[in-house]
Formats: structure tokens, sequence, C-alpha cells
């Protein structure tokens, strides 16, 4: 019902987003009981269903999209936005009156709204479906997005070099824990959280004594580049495998989008290992992840004969 | 300063002698001549009936001193002030004389100085008759008048918002009972017979009103905030906001500040904060202060609920607490086990007593989220933590696809929230047309979930009618917002560098060369600036025999392998898939698919011709092998793709040859 609600809307302010997000999921639930809108949005964001503008407090849906999933068993994924309309059509143009070679299914998943996976009788009947439907097609999504992944350093390149912020709580991030404690100062390197009233800002001090202002994810993997932490893991499965990022470093935005774009499905957390999983990530796209990221894939062992067979 | 008797006999001794015996049977004739005579020659003067009205009115004050508010009551200390001997009820010729004198003051303010001594509050037609009119000014004072404007921005009204006088009427009824009103004013609220009256007042209050809010003596007035910064050390103050064309910098008269308190624009909106302690004697007593034609300040209260203040950045004392967002509440003493109470009832389980922060005498409850309004009507005492959203009834949440005029999503409706004590009755509330209750108490009513079509709808509550429409969907396959937002990158030497470190941002109608917009999983940009992309994989069948997947040119064949399994992650995944993938060195014209049955399938997946290899670089065994494919192959194939491969079959036959 909410990624409908976002795709008949299209685009809208921030505060928009919030008060309709808590109407819908949080009443009758405490604060912490609550789901936050900043993370539905961000799973949302990840799905590549929306975009938002921190900054400027803007959300805008994204243009719906049918795409092959790499070696999926012959599965093509929809995304983006999802109006009434658009599903209706789909209904009508996969209906077995109309064609026996696709079939759609929606899947539940906790972490998101619900993915929607087509199975065609090959991929020109997906291109045609898309073309009658009027969005896009696009057969290798997850490929290309995997190329065109910015660097650590082009986003260090661009960030602002604001003032830090004064008399507001100081938190250092420590690459070897993965987590926050409060600093004394902010002027070693490292990557600082400041509790500013809204949204938490972030400055990642080089060793050059440079400061950005960052976002958060992009921030702690500058921290542990720059501690030469390496976390990301690549376990391989039967075709492809998965790509585990620790909790307390949750991929980019885009690096997260290449990464759910895969096989359509939100990383799922495990609380025993308090890490992220994003499944049917192929090789060759991990590791362009891990490299714009500064980042060494542990491939593992069963991983590295994985590697080595293919 | 004279005694109030004594002013009241001076009054008396002015209106008496332009009074007739009542035997003459018109007692204000004279008075009603001299009206007429006014209204017609000497406008410009100032109406010489006002002592009359000014007696009258004076009765109806006498009156509403009483216990008995019967409307014959008022003749009588009416009759005593004017020494008007004989029976005790209306004097003669009264209904006629007062219809005519409120009628000519009225025209008088309102048409021939035209407002520019304010305009008249009189109702046009009062009930009780006659006498309706002198009770309208008498019980409802000129500073009731102005605590209007309080009522106004309760509602959450804005000027010459169209509202019904009955609506209006209902909620103020309610409201008034927990206002700063005179006592006449709250009394004439509770009063059935007063209604028209009220309802009149009320009216021609609303009319005139221009959105600010006033103290009693009509002066602009700013609100005094209670905030709470937690930042570190948790401390409380008192900031003023400031209204629009408040000033700058001026120093306000405060009781509790001698020599005055100079305030300064923070910002547009607010003062810096006031020197002066929130303590348990100024939440006691409220706070007022005044600088010329503007005032500041804080009505007391015994509970006090705040909330987030986004512009103040820290909590801030509200008028109400609303539904479902956390609040902090202050609380007097006097009123914490009730208040404690009522948290235990009505609350979500978080909250508790926040230690050290409130001033002695008073207490402070920290995450207070309420979201349903309680079962039973509460005490009035605790009409600003009952959750409401305004003082009437009006639509909360829901899934908004257009504003102006609201279009929720169906399925999105919005609750309807009724004020709970405000009403203190029992109200009928139906949507479109269908009576859901007939003695509604108040609280929340989701109205989605009850499959309302989708269209217009109205939903009535006792006197307030609210409208809405719902629209299964918008119509279009994306929305015009959609795509509004992409990251953009920049192209580099041949490497993609981001365009901002802080997400996504405007897309660009046209994407600039060198760039690249990302747009959820699309790339933007021109075909040389996007990502070198690999052929486009071929979806297989998995239960055939054997693949064949045949170029455009000849000699590019390949024989796919597929594994019999689809991979473990997707074998849960609905809808069953017996595909797999394949991605081809070459561009594929055909691909050739060996049933289990014997029988092979062409499929074709270019409408390109054949061309010939280039025989340095291709193997003739390979050549032979796709010539062989079209030559000794007789597969099922569509009725379109057979000129096709007829034409590929002549080309193998001319290169076997």
């Amino acid at each position: 019902m909410f990624l409908e609600w976002l795709s008949e809307r299209g685009s809208g302010r921030w505060p928009l987003f919030v008060a309709a997000h808590d109407w819908l999921f949080n009443a009758g639930r405490s604060q912490s009981e609550g789901i936050k809108a900043t993370w539905t949005a961000r799973t949302f964001s990840d799905l590549g269903h929306i975009e938002i503008d921190w900054q400027g407090q803007r959300w805008s849906v994204t243009p719906s999209i049918l795409t092959v999933l790499p070696t999926a068993g012959a599965r093509s994924l929809l995304t983006g936005g999802r109006t009434r309309t658009l599903m209706r059509r789909l209904d009508e143009e996969t209906n077995e009156s109309v064609t026996d070679n696709i079939v759609f299914d929606r899947h539940h998943q906790d972490e998101g709204p619900d993915a929607i996976f087509l199975v065609s009788r090959d991929e020109t009947d997906i291109e045609k479906l898309a073309s009658r439907l009027g969005i896009n097609y696009d057969y290798s999504a997850a490929d290309s997005l995997s190329v065109a992944l910015p660097s650590l350093d082009s986003y260090l390149a661009v960030s602002e070099a604001t003032p830090a912020p004064t008399g507001y709580e100081v938190q250092r991030f420590d690459a070897m824990s993965l987590r926050w404690s409060t600093a004394g100062g902010d002027v070693a390197p490292g990557l600082y959280a400041y509790e500013v009233y809204g949204p938490a800002r972030q400055r990642f001090v080089t060793q050059s004594g440079m400061s950005h202002e960052v976002e958060r994810a992009i921030g702690i993997y500058a921290e542990l580049r720059r501690t030469s932490t390496q976390v990301l893991k690549w376990s391989a499965d039967d075709v492809n495998g998965a790509l585990i990022v620790p909790g307390q470093a949750p991929l980019p935005t885009l690096q997260a989008r290449v990464a759910t774009a895969c096989s359509g499905l939100a990383a799922t957390f495990s609380k025993s290992s308090s890490t992220r999983r994003y499944v049917n990530v192929p090789r060759v796209i991990a590791e362009r992840i891990a490299a714009s990221l500064g980042q060494t894939l542990d491939l593992g062992r069963v991983g590295q004969n994985a590697a080595a067979n293919a | 300063m004279e005694d109030s008797s004594a002013a009241e006999a001076r009054l008396a001794t002015v209106v008496r002698p332009k009074l007739l015996p009542e035997p003459s049977g018109d007692v204000f004739r004279r008075v009603v001549d001299d009206s007429w005579s006014w209204r017609l020659k000497h406008p410009e003067d100032d109406p010489p009936f006002l002592p009359v009205l000014a007696v009258a009115v004076l009765a109806a004050a006498h009156m509403a001193r009483t216990e008995d508010w019967a409307a014959h009551n008022y003749y009588k200390p009416l009759r005593e002030i004017l020494r008007l001997a004989g029976s005790s009820g209306m004097p003669a010729g009264y209904d006629a004389a007062m219809q005519s004198l409120w009628g000519h003051l009225t025209w008088w303010l309102n048409d021939y100085q035209a407002g520019s001594l304010g305009l008249s509050s009189v109702p046009a037609h009062p009930s009780p008759a006659y006498i309706g009119y002198a009770l309208s000014q008498a019980l409802f004072r000129s500073s009731d008048r102005q605590r209007l404007t309080h009522f106004f921005l309760a509602l959450d009204l804005a000027p010459r918002e169209p509202i019904e006088a009955a609506e209006l009427l209902t909620y103020f009824r309610g409201w008034s009972q927990r206002s700063h009103l005179s006592s006449g004013a709250r009394e004439m609220a509770r009063r059935d017979e007063y209604k028209e009256v009220l309802a009149g007042i009320l009216t021609a209050e609303w009319n005139r009103w221009d959105g600010s809010l006033r103290d009693e003596r009509g002066r602009r007035l700013g609100q005094i905030f209670i905030t709470l910064d937690l930042y570190l050390r948790p401390k409380l103050a008192f900031v003023a906001e400031r209204p629009r064309g408040f000033p700058t910098q001026a120093t306000f008269d405060f009781e509790e500040a001698q020599g005055g308190v100079a305030l300064t624009a923070a910002s547009n909106d607010f003062y810096g904060e006031l020197p002066l302690e929130v303590s348990a004697k100024t939440l006691d007593t409220g706070l007022r202060g005044q600088y010329e034609g503007f005032a500041l300040g804080l009505t007391p209260s015994p509970v006090v609920p705040f909330r987030q203040h986004e512009a103040l950045g820290c909590w801030a004392s509200v008028r109400q607490l609303v539904p479902g967002e956390q609040h902090w509440v202050l609380v007097r003493d006097d009123h914490e086990a009730m208040v404690r109470d009522y948290l235990h009832e009505a609350a979500l389980a978080e909250w508790r007593e926040a230690q050290a922060i409130a001033p002695n005498g008073w207490t402070f409850f920290r995450d207070v989220v309420i979201d349903a309004a309680p079962h039973r009507v509460p005490n009035p005492a605790l009409s600003r933590v009952v959750p409401s959203v305004t003082a009437r009834p009006s639509l909360w949440g829901g899934l908004p696809v257009a504003s102006n005029p609201e279009i929720y999503i169906s399925g999105g409706e919005p609750d309807l929230w009724v004020p709970t004590t405000q009403v203190g009755e029992t109200l009928p509330l139906a949507i479109d047309g269908q009576l859901v209750s007939t003695d509604f108490g108040g609280g929340r009513v989701a109205l989605s979930g009850r499959g309302l079509p989708s269209g217009e709808h109205v939903v009535t509550v006792g006197p307030s009618r609210l409208r809405f429409q719902t629209a299964d969907t918008i119509g279009v396959v994306n929305s015009r917002g959609s795509g509004a937002l992409s990251h953009q990158l920049r192209l580099l030497d041949g490497r993609y560098w981001a365009s901002s470190a802080r997400g996504a941002s405007e897309t660009e109608p046209i994407t600039p060369a060198a760039t690249v917009q990302v747009v959820g999983i699309s790339l933007l940009g021109a075909r040389a600036d996007l990502p070198k992309r690999a052929r486009a994989p071929l979806l297989l069948p998995a239960r055939a025999s054997q693949y064949i997947v045949l170029g455009v040119v000849a000699g590019e064949i390949a024989q796919p392998q597929v594994p019999p399994e689809s991979p473990r992650w997707v074998r849960r995944i609905s809808p069953f898939s017996a595909g797999r993938e394949f991605l081809p060195p070459f561009d594929v014209a055909w691909v050739l698919v060996a049933w289990r049955t014997g029988e092979w399938e062409a499929r074709l997946r270019s409408d390109m011709e054949p061309r010939p290899c280039d025989p340095d670089t291709t193997k003739a065994s390979t050549v032979r092998k796709w010539c062989r494919c079209f030559l000794e192959l007789e597969p099922q194939m569509s009725p379109d793709a057979r000129q096709l491969w007829s034409r590929y079959r002549a080309f193998a036959e001319e290169l076997t040859l």
C-alpha cells in the first residue's frame, strides 16, 4: 500500500513521507516499537523504488522498469514505481487469455515491499511486455550500475568542508569494533558524528587533516579504508553468491542498490551475526562494489575455491 | 473611582426624563422619535439613545448575576433602574423600541462609520427576542469577544473559511467551559435559551476575525512558550513568539521584571529567550507582557503538553496533545494523580516520570504517546492531554494523492478525529449518509477498511460536515513526479565520479554530456557516456534436451549446457521458472531447442539477414556446423519466422556448395 501511494503521488517533501508512513505503519506503536521512516526510506531506495534528496528533504518515486536478474532461473524483476494503473495493466497483459508466455507473482518479504518477479518464455517477451506497458526495460541493470559505481575518493572530492558544529555531543567511529563512542575532540583523523537537532551530521577527517561532511555510510567506508579494515565478505552459492555486510557498516545507497538489483530482494538481517546478506550477487559485481568502497572482498575458502573453479 | 451603584443611578437620571409614562402605551416613543431624527439629520453626532441601551445592558448584567436566568427576570431590574412602577413584565413599547434602537446602532457603526469605531456585535435576530440585544452585550463582554480569537485558532480555522453558525456554536459550548471567558459568557454557553444569541455573536465575530490572536483588551497577542532543552543539562525557559508585524526589538512590561524585558527577534518568528525563571509561581500565574499595542502572554494551566518544535529545535509547550506523537507533559502536583491514572489507562506503555527537571510543585512525565481516544470522557482538566487534532472534528492522516481538494488513495482514507471533552455531549455520526452511531462520544474513527468506493465522501458529526474524495488510482503508469530525483555522476577519464556527497538531487531534463544520471536502477545519459554493456542474456527453457544458439554470421554457433536446477535461493520464489540464462558470445539470430520428444523448435531473436564470416578467423568446421543446422533440421517455428529461416537455409546452401 505504501509503495502504491508513493507511486501514485510521484514525489513530495520529506514531512509528507513521514506523515503517511507513520499513519500507515506506526499507529498504536510506541516510539521504540515503531518503524522509523528513515529506515523504510533507505530500504525503498536500496530496492530502487525511490530516490531521496536528504539535504533538500524531498523524495521521488523512480520510473517503473523491468529487468532480467543475473542467473536467477530466468526471472525478471519489476522495480521502480508501482501505480495501481500499472499493476492493473500488468494483470491484463499477463492474463492467460492474452498470453501464456509470461506469468508474474508477488513475493512477500518482511524487510520491504513485495518483490514482483516475472517468468517468461524468453527475454524478448519481457522486452515486449515493457513496451506494451509503456515502461523501461534493461536486461542488465545490476551489471551496468555496478560498472558506474563512484569511488569513495569521488565522494570525498565533492563533499563540503564546512566547519564542525559546536556545542553538540561528538561521537567517534571505531573501525575495529564498528561502534560509535563519545569523543573528547574531533581534530584527529577519523569519522565523527554530531548529535545536532534533526538528522545527525558526520565529518570525516583525513590523515592530512582535511575534513569532509559526508553521508554516514560513505564516512564509515572512508574510515574503514583509512584504517585498512576489510569488512565485506562474499560467500559463494550454487550459482552466484551472497554479499555479507556488517550491520554497523551498511552499504552506501548506490552500492546497496546494485546488490539488491541482483535479486530484487532487500538484504536480510541476521541478529546473531549482526550482518546484512544480499543474495544472488555475482562475484564480479561484489568485487566492483567492494572496490568502489576501497575494500578487498573476503571470498572465504569456499568462495576462493569457487572462484578458482570458475 | 465612582461607586458602581452611584454611576448606575446617574445613568438612570439621564434616561428617565426621556421616558413617557407607562399608561401612554409606549414608554420609549420619544427616544425612538429622537433616534430617527438623529439618523436622518445628524448622524455625525453620537447616537443620543446610547444611555437607554446602556440601561438595557445594565439590566441584563443584573440578571446575569442572579441564579434565575429566566427571560422575564430581566424586566425586574430594568424597571428598578428606570423606576418604572406597575407590573414586573415588559414595559409598554419596549419590544419595538429595542428593535429600532439596536438597529440604528448597528447601522451607525457598520454603515455610517464604516467600521471605523469597530463593528457591531449586536445579533440581528436575538433570542430571547428583544432582551437578547442587551444580553448579547452584557453577558458577552468585550474581553470575551477578544478571547474568541483563541477559540477560532483552537478550531484551526483560517479567516473567511466557510463554517456554519451551528458548528461554531457546538464547539464553542465545549471550548468555553475550559476557557478564560467571563462567568457570564460561560453560563450563556451552558444554557440552551441563549443558543441563538450566542450563534449571532459567534458569527459576527467570526466574520470580522483577521486571523490574529488578541488579548482581552484587543491588543495583538504573541504566545509565550515554555521550552525544554534536553541537551547536556535539561533546561526550562520561556520563549515568546513574534507574530508578523511585531517589533524586532522592544522592551515589554512584565509584572515579574522591573524595568521591563528587552526582547530582540531571534528569527522571523521568535524572540530570544525571556530572562524569567520558569518557576512554580510563573507557571501558576502565567505571564503577561505588553509594549504599545502588542502583548505577549502565557496562560496558566495545570497540565501542559510539550512536543518537539522544529523551528525552536527543542521541546516546547503546545495547546493540545496530538495523536500518535511523542510528548512530555508538565503537571501541577494537585493534578498529578489524575494525570498518572489517565496515562496508565490511555498512553502507550513507555511513559515515565522525568526526575529533577520540573520546578517544585510540578512533575514532568516523559515519552507520552497517546494514540487512541479514551473509552470514557475524562475530567475536563485533562482536556489538553486528550489526543485531538483540533477542537472540532477533523480528518487526520491517510494517504493523500492530491491536495485542494484532498484526494486520498482508496484504502488510505484518513481517520476521523472528534474531540472528546470539548463537546461534552454525544453526537450522531454518519458516513455517506449511513448512520454509524447515534451517540458518538468522540475519539478516533478509521475511515479506511470500510470499503468506501472511489469518489466523494461526506462524514457528518453533529453539525460538522467533512468532505473528502478518494481515487483508486490517478490513472497513469508512471506519475508525473516520478524520476524527479537522481544521482548525478560525471564521467572523467573513463571513470564515474559522484557529483554530490549528499545523495540524490534534481534530475536534469536532458542529461548533460559526460554525465550519467542514476534513477533507481536505470542509467540515463548519452550512449557513449553509459557503461559498455554485456550482451543481453538469453532465457532458455530448462527442460529441453539440447540447445543450439546460432549467430547472424556464419560459423557463430554455441551449444550451451544449462544447469538442471535453478539456484537455491529462487526455488522458494513464485512463480516457478523452468528457464535458465545463457550469455551468448555473439549477436544471436536463432535459438534452437530440442525437446525430449525429439522435436526441434526455432526461436527467432533477430530479424537480421545472414552474413558471411571472416575466413581468416573462423574455423571451417564451425561454419559447417552452423550450415548443417539450417540444412538438416526441420524445427517448429512461428509463421512470421519462416521466411527468414528459408533465407538462412538458402545462405547455408550457397556456403556449402
